[in-house]
């Protein structure tokens, strides 16, 4: 009688497998370290904390990491012809779609430990450029971003490369990723798996992609035994909500590309005029609540708005910090809106420079050569140029607008503030 | 084999091992079977312990102190337990070909197939092997494929032959050889004529001995006055069975 256990191998165990597989040879070892120079090179970003390192890494993982993913995962899913070892692999007793998952998250986890190596590199860089950690707790969230992301790369370059048996159908993956960075001016926010209010969509779709994978991929080896519960599945529960998230995506979504929303449309229609009332919104902040100046009544706002990737917006949420802490009292009270097609990234600035005043994200941002074009609060407040701030009256009009440097260097904007609180003690 | 391994599906036709349908049942057929291919990689970034270790997830090795024992074992019997430690990627041909064998005896198989497993080795690891199989065939079935007849000559209890999808023989190698009993002959003759006397003989082998050259051919009757019968070997049958065209082209 045949002298083989009954049952199969955990899960578990041929993943650690398959990636050790990856990690013992010298290509990936090279990767790490090159990973880690990237991240050191990238780390030291502007900033009192660790906000804008955490993001500008993200943003790299999202990009180069993740054109890594798909050359690495290519490879991973040509490699037993490529090392010619599919007779000894096909020939045991290990169902397909067991293989297919083992070998795929196996590769996964290879090149989560070339983002591990790239934001150990970068939080190493950024300790020791500011020689201190705060603001640390933004790298979490943001490898967090990019690891969903290098899923969707990894699993989209896999299949690729499985299903047509060639890494180089995996190379349509890292095409995508290329239009995708080169597209702005054409391709709707909706399509860019790295926008934190897309990943989950794009995670599903990725669940999506693997099941098929591991259901259709050399079926016929199964003989009669049919497929696994769970291969037989898991298309099915990443392709229904990943289809459903996209539709909800677009139809809540404001973006020139695809559709506009009506709240956004009517915010852009508004106007900032000096002795005016400032323009309205009502945007979510970095805890997810919804703020708007209707919030803060009799209060002296600092509406700043910035981008999130720029060291100007840094520089200027860093400074409004300082006059919250100083003037706050006072009733001065600052609310940043980060105008960013990631709506993940006031959050992460937030977290990282340890803001305690609004960030807020205007979801209706979008790709635009000019300032005035990029929001709906951009037009609203007809920014010209980022960084800008538009300090009120405590009856909500405008009495100062200062843009570009001026924003957070220079007497300008205390100037501005000390003055309101002169003419308008509590 | 190919289909035997369920790595083909079969066109037509049922084969089963032990029982098991190998189209139907191509796990449970997995599961008691060792293969050993004939061009076969191995990954080069791991050591001969962990190839092996993976391949003993492959076959559902699922308890580590077994699966380790059988690795042991399967070390052992192919003589590798000297470099358990060394990387795929510094192996020698032989070693290589003997990780192969290992990987193929994990599950300790019912029936083990190899092919072409001497192909490529010098000749000492040629022996080496043999003596494996040997040793392998003694409480498992054994299906050796290989175009050199000295692997059937130390190896094989039964013989098959096939040509072309079809089966010309199956026997025991003095069964093979009794195909063209008192139908070998040898013939010295010189150089110049040699030519002459090859026209219209089913040769198996020619070998030169200073200016004269002995060959040997396969014929009912004596082909000329001088020749001896002699002896058949499974080359001599080999080329009988296949038919002088057939094997000579």
């Amino acid at each position: 009688m045949p002298t083989v256990e009954t049952g199969r191998t955990p899960l578990a165990a041929l993943i650690r497998a398959e990636a050790r597989i990856g990690l013992r040879g010298a290509p990936l070892r090279a990767a790490l370290a090159l990973s880690a120079l990237l991240g050191w090179s990238v780390g030291g970003a502007a900033g009192d904390g660790a906000g804008l390192s955490a993001l500008t890494t993200g943003d790299t993982a999202c990009i180069y990491i993740a054109l890594a993913a798909v050359y690495w995962l290519a490879l991973a899913a040509a490699r037993d012809a490529s090392t010619s070892t599919t007779a000894i692999v096909l020939s045991k007793p290990q169902p397909m779609e067991r293989l297919v998952l083992a070998r795929f998250v196996g590769g996964y986890l290879q090149v989560l430990a070339l983002l591990v190596a790239l934001f150990i590199g970068a939080a190493a860089s950024r300790g020791w450029h500011s020689g201190s950690f705060a603001g640390f707790v933004a790298y979490p969230g943001q490898f967090g971003r990019a690891a969903v992301v290098l899923f969707v790369a990894s699993s989209a370059a896999y299949t690729l490369a499985l299903m047509a048996g060639t890494p180089l159908a995996g190379a349509l993956a890292g095409m995508y990723w290329l239009v995708t960075l080169g597209g702005h001016d054409f391709l709707a926010k909706v399509y860019y798996p790295y926008y934190t209010q897309n990943l989950a969509a794009f995670t599903l779709l990725g669940v999506f992609l693997i099941g098929l994978t591991a259901l259709v991929h050399r079926r016929s080896r199964r003989g009669g035994t049919p497929p696994t519960l769970w291969s037989r599945w898991l298309w099915a529960i990443g392709l229904l909500p990943a289809l459903v998230l996209f539709w909800r995506i677009v139809e809540s979504g404001h973006d020139p590309m695809l559709r506009e929303s009506p709240f956004m449309a009517e915010v852009s229609r508004q106007d900032a005029y000096l002795e005016k009332r400032a323009p309205g919104f009502m945007l979510p902040d970095q805890r997810g609540r919804l703020v708007s100046l209707s919030d803060m009544p009799g209060r002296i706002c600092l509406v700043a708005l910035l981008s999130p990737h720029s060291e100007e917006g840094i520089l200027l949420l860093d400074r409004l910090r300082d006059l919250q802490r100083r003037y706050g009292t006072s009733g001065v009270q600052p609310v940043a809106i980060c105008i960013a097609n990631d709506q993940g990234a006031a959050r992460s600035l937030a977290h990282g420079e340890g803001l305690a005043f609004p960030v807020l994200v205007d979801w209706g941002s979008h790709h635009a050569p000019k300032a005035i074009e990029a929001s709906p609060t951009a037009a609203a407040y007809r920014v010209t140029d980022f960084p800008y701030v538009a300090v009120t009256d405590r009856r909500r009009r405008i009495r100062a607008i200062i843009e570009g440097i001026s924003a957070y260097d220079g007497p300008q904007l205390e100037q501005a503030i000390r003055q309101r609180i002169e003419e308008e003690p509590r | 084999m190919s289909m035997l391994t369920t790595l083909l599906e079969p066109t037509g036709g049922t084969a089963t091992v032990d029982g098991y349908d190998i189209r139907k049942q191509k796990d449970d057929v997995r599961a008691i079977l060792g293969y050993l291919p004939q061009d076969f990689g191995l990954y080069p970034s791991l050591t001969v312990f962990e190839t092996l270790d993976y391949i003993g997830l492959l076959y559902n090795l699922k308890d580590n102190a077994d699966r380790e024992a059988r690795i042991s074992n399967a070390m052992r019997r192919v003589n590798l337990t000297d470099v358990r430690a060394r990387l795929i990627a510094h192996l020698s041909g032989g070693m290589r070909q003997r990780v192969g064998l290992a990987q193929a005896i994990l599950n300790d198989p019912k029936l083990l197939i190899v092919d072409e497993p001497t192909a490529g080795l010098d000749p000492e690891e040629r022996i080496r092997v043999r003596s494996m199989l040997t040793e392998l065939g003694r409480d498992r079935v054994v299906i050796l494929s290989t175009h050199l007849i000295e692997d059937v000559a130390a190896v094989a209890d039964i013989v098959a032959i096939l040509h072309k999808g079809r089966i010309r023989f199956v026997g025991t190698p003095a069964g093979m050889r009794d195909t063209v009993r008192d139908r070998v002959w040898e013939i010295r003759t010189n150089a110049d004529s040699l030519a002459e006397m090859r026209h219209g003989l089913t040769e198996t082998s020619l070998q030169r001995e200073g200016d004269s050259v002995l060959i040997r051919v396969i014929s009912d009757a004596p082909p000329t006055p001088e020749a001896r019968q002699v002896e058949p070997t499974l080359d001599d049958a080999y080329i009988g069975l296949m038919g002088a065209g057939d094997a000579n082209g």
